[in-house]
């Protein structure tokens, strides 16, 4: 169907002989199909000369051969050459114009199908260029396309009576092996010379082809006259032939032995001659021609792909060659035993030694003793693998006795033609390989310091994945590092609150810290939930790692804080219990002694003033409880919160009025500055009294006499405010950060006044900010201080607990 | 009931500070009743009705919160002040919300309290105040 849609569909039919006729053919063209036409006839008259069994049908049909050759060659313009060569020789010798013209067209449809088949499937032109060409020529053009001609012919000739219908397989045979013969004598006869024109003559050359062909027609006239009755003593002589003067050779040979066996048959001659009929003899002559010239063609190409592909070899081999003369690597080639054949020039610049220092020596000896059993083994199991390939790291010694760390590659090419030996290229990795090793080193510290912390620590990419966890934290999660590995830290450890609630992924300080970039360090009360469902508290501090200025990932330092915990709730019991304990005795000294300074009118003044001290120190004492205990009762989180509508001034002046003694003693002046119309505040008035008293106190203690204190309260849309400012010593700067801080006091501080807990602030802080206030300050060292608290308009939140602060 | 004066029963297991309380009270012009603990300090008050009761809490025998349960469940002790004088746990929420339970009830720290101020109190409250008469 393909082949009727290209070539005969009836458009393109059309177009192409309007073409052909009146715009595309110019004169070469026809003189072309002249050519042909005549070589056509002349061959075709000759052919049917030898007609037996049917004037129409021989055994002997070039211009099969001459037909597909010209279609191959000239393509599909030079078909008319071929209709009328076809029709005018069948016209001149039998039958009339109806049988020629379908014995033309057979002809011509056999070309036709013949050459699409070559050039589809076999290469067309360069069919006879390797083996496989002739096998498929074989095939499609000499069986396969012969078939249509022969087929349309003896249905014309028996449809036109000229032959009668039995004898139709008769003369198909004859027909079909005809033109047979013709594709397989002819066709590579005129191919091979068609594209080999070019002959280069020499004396000798000449000499020796004169030889050969007169051997040839001798002995092959031996043969077919009968002398020597033997038809393959051909063979050797084609083979002769083939072999020094290839294909042209060859073909060349076939056609010499086809003309003088078909000549000397026909006479009754030779081997073929005595069959019962000359026809029966052409066809066993024919059959043996057609292997003769298969054979002599096979053997010639045969020998054209050996010496083609010898050429591809040699110049592989010169690539090959000149590929390890400019490489970069060092290349050697070595037998088995690792002696060096060929040595590349750059080893002279990795080892100092000239190739031809190295050729002759045995590898093995230029590595040092402690590799050598290794490039040992690797040598010998490559050595079993031909075309394999194995790379190796050692160290070589170089010429000035150097060690070099070379990375070597080593291919099996011991089979390869030309090579035989196994080519090692190597390379110098000595820089590599310090590096490498350094880094080793450091990873190997880093893993070992790594594991001896103390601490947990988990590394986690930037989405929050586990990259890495320490053992230590493996420990105190109750994992092993495997379950952690490439997991989200949120699901893989979930984090709960003070109330058993999971922290949700926007909740977790990583995610902030993943976020935002910053530093985060426990604030609040959290558990970490262990595989098996305990729970611990958890202290840690969460790093940004930060690359190339982009956040890549975290780092969680963590702790087990649970005997911490317990600890701390035992001491702040301890504390509590103890400070009720101390209490009662200082309850009955102060009683004792407000009664004795204030009945004691037989004690002398001196006396008086005595009484007067301790009984300052014992209350000092009973506030210094009070703090601790007032501490305990914050770290414990047991304090209650209790607001009411209060008036901030009104606390203010009990505090005042407390105070007063103090600072009349040092003649300080305080400005008390209310707002006007300030707003009721909801405030737990205890607590909001120990802030203020504390801020206060402070400020008067730390400030030289008869300096300034102004107490200020206001409202604004932002909530109330309480600030205490004071014209004293003010806070070191580089100690402003720890000023919250339980216990701490600052240097100058301690100095100035020996007494003090370092508990006031730490509790004012801690009320404030469970009260949902804020606290602040400013200061400078020897100017003064200035602290600030804020509560919103709504005021403290409420808290419910066990226990008043005091 | 003894003529003008008022009468408070002191309740308190420490010797010293039962010593001073009686004393100042006394000075102070009211007649004192001493226990030395909540059993003594409930049948005391049962036999002499004092006016006011300043009451300790942790004591042996019966303890103060118990002796005030005690006396509230009493028709004449449902009525009678007292002012929980204390050390140790008075400031739990439990002792709180007895308080506030057992009205009238005050509460007062010993140590943060001056005697003065314990004074002034008891005064405060058995003074027959315009609101009250």
């Amino acid at each position: 169907m393909y082949l009727v849609n290209s070539l005969f569909s009836a458009q393109t039919m059309k177009k192409r002989i309007i073409q052909g006729f009146w715009a595309y053919w110019g004169v070469k063209n026809i003189s072309l199909n002249i050519g042909i036409f005549l070589l056509y006839v002349l061959l075709g008259k000759l052919g049917l000369s030898f007609a037996f069994v049917n004037p129409s049908a021989t055994v002997l049909w070039a211009p099969t051969g001459i037909a597909l050759v010209a279609l191959l060659l000239f393509g599909f313009r030079v078909f008319p050459a071929i209709f009328f060569g076809a029709f005018f020789v069948n016209l001149i010798t039998a039958g009339g114009v109806p049988t020629s013209l379908g014995i033309a067209l057979g002809n011509t449809l056999e070309a036709v199908t013949g050459a699409y088949l070559v050039k589809r499937f076999a290469n067309g032109v360069a069919v006879f260029d390797t083996v496989l060409g002739i096998f498929k020529f074989t095939f499609f053009a000499a069986l396969l396309s012969t078939t249509v001609s022969a087929t349309i012919g003896v249905i014309t000739l028996v449809l036109g009576g000229l032959t009668p219908p039995q004898t139709f397989w008769t003369v198909w045979l004859t027909w079909w092996m005809g033109d047979m013969g013709g594709n397989l004598l002819i066709a590579p006869l005129l191919l091979v010379w068609a594209t080999h024109l070019k002959i280069r003559f020499s004396p000798r050359g000449i000499g020796h082809y004169l030889l050969a062909i007169s051997s040839l027609i001798i002995v092959t006239e031996l043969v077919f006259l009968g002398v020597i009755p033997y038809a393959y003593l051909c063979i050797p002589l084609a083979v002769w032939i083939a072999f020094w003067f290839g294909r042209r050779g060859a073909t060349t040979t076939t056609l010499i032995v086809a003309a003088i066996a078909i000549w000397d048959t026909i006479h009754g001659m030779g081997p073929f001659g005595r069959e019962p009929s000359v026809n029966r003899s052409l066809i066993l002559l024919q059959v043996f021609l057609d292997i003769f010239s298969l054979t002599a063609l096979t053997f010639a190409t045969t020998l054209l792909e050996y010496s083609k592909s010898k050429k591809i070899i040699a110049t592989q081999a010169q690539r090959f060659k000149a590929l390890i003369e400019n490489s970069f690597d060092s290349v050697v080639l070595i037998d088995t035993s690792s002696k060096i054949l060929y040595a590349s020039p750059s080893v002279k610049r990795l080892l100092g030694y000239t190739p031809e220092e190295l050729e002759g020596k045995v590898g093995f000896d230029l590595i040092i003793p402690e590799d050598r059993e290794k490039t040992m083994k690797s040598l010998s199991e490559l050595v079993l693998k031909p075309g394999g390939t194995k790379t190796v790291e050692y160290r070589t010694i170089s010429k000035d006795k150097k060690i070099i760390w070379v990375e070597a590659t080593g291919t099996n090419l011991l089979f390869e033609p030309n090579i035989n030996a196994v080519v090692v290229n190597f390379h110098d990795i000595t820089d590599k390989k310090r590096a490498a090793l350094k880094m080793l080193e450091e990873k190997m510290e880093d893993e070992a310091m790594l594991g001896s912390i103390g601490d947990g620590i988990i590394a986690t990419d930037k989405t929050g994945k586990i990259t890495m966890v320490n053992q230590r934290g493996c420990e105190i999660l109750g994992v092993k590092e495997k379950e952690l590995l490439g997991k989200s830290i949120v699901t893989a450890i979930p984090m709960e609150d003070e109330n058993n609630k999971v922290l949700p992924m926007e909740d977790r300080p990583m995610t902030k810290v993943l976020s935002l970039g910053k530093k985060i360090i426990t604030s609040s009360a959290v558990y970490y939930v262990r595989k098996d469902k305990t729970k611990f508290p958890v202290h840690f501090t969460v790093t940004p790692v930060i690359l190339d200025k982009q956040i890549a990932g975290s780092i969680e330092v963590f702790q087990d804080i649970t005997q911490e915990k317990e600890v701390d709730k035992a001491k702040t019991e301890f504390v509590s219990l103890a400070s009720h304990q101390l209490r009662t005795p200082l309850a009955t000294i102060n009683w004792y002694l407000e009664e004795l300074i204030k009945n004691g009118t037989n004690l002398t003044e001196k006396q008086g003033s005595y009484l007067r001290e301790v009984y300052s120190a014992s209350r000092r004492m009973v506030d210094l409880i009070n703090a601790l205990l007032n501490t305990s009762r914050l770290e414990l989180g047991t304090f209650v919160v209790e607001p009411a509508k209060i008036d901030i001034a009104q606390v203010a002046k009990q505090v005042i009025q407390d105070l007063t003694p103090k600072i009349e003693e040092k003649s300080i002046t305080l400005k008390e500055e209310y707002q006007k119309d300030l707003p009721l505040i909801q405030a737990d008035p205890k607590l909001l009294t120990i802030i203020i008293q504390n801020l206060l106190a402070n400020a008067i203690k730390y400030t030289k006499e008869k300096d300034t204190v102004v107490l200020k309260a206001e409202y604004t849309d932002k909530g109330f405010a309480v600030h205490v400012s004071d014209n004293g010593y003010g806070i070191p700067k580089n100690q402003q950060s720890k000023i919250f801080t339980k216990l701490f006091r600052a240097d100058n501080a301690r100095t100035i006044e020996p007494e003090g807990s370092g508990l006031g602030l730490y509790i004012v802080n801690s009320i404030v900010h469970a009260t949902g206030g804020k606290i602040w300050f400013e200061s400078e060292e020897n100017k003064g201080t200035t602290f600030s608290v804020s509560f919103p308009q709504s005021g403290m939140q409420q808290k419910v607990g066990e226990k008043q602060l005091i | 009931m003894s003529g003008l004066k008022k009468v408070v029963l002191i309740t308190e297991d420490e010797p010293p500070m039962l010593r001073i309380l009686t004393d100042k009270l006394t000075e102070n012009g009211f007649e004192t009743l001493q226990a030395k603990n909540g059993e003594e300090g409930l049948s005391l008050a049962f036999q002499h009705h004092p006016d006011l009761i300043l009451l300790d809490i942790l004591m042996p025998k019966l303890d103060g919160m118990a002796m005030m349960s005690k006396l509230r469940q009493d028709d004449w002790g449902k009525k009678v002040p007292i002012i929980v004088l204390t050390n140790v746990s008075a400031d739990t929420d439990e002792t709180l919300q007895a308080i506030v339970k057992n009205q009238p009830a005050y509460y007062l720290v010993k140590s943060n309290s001056k005697l003065e101020e314990i004074v002034e109190k008891v005064k405060e409250i058995l003074s027959p105040l315009p609101q009250s008469a």
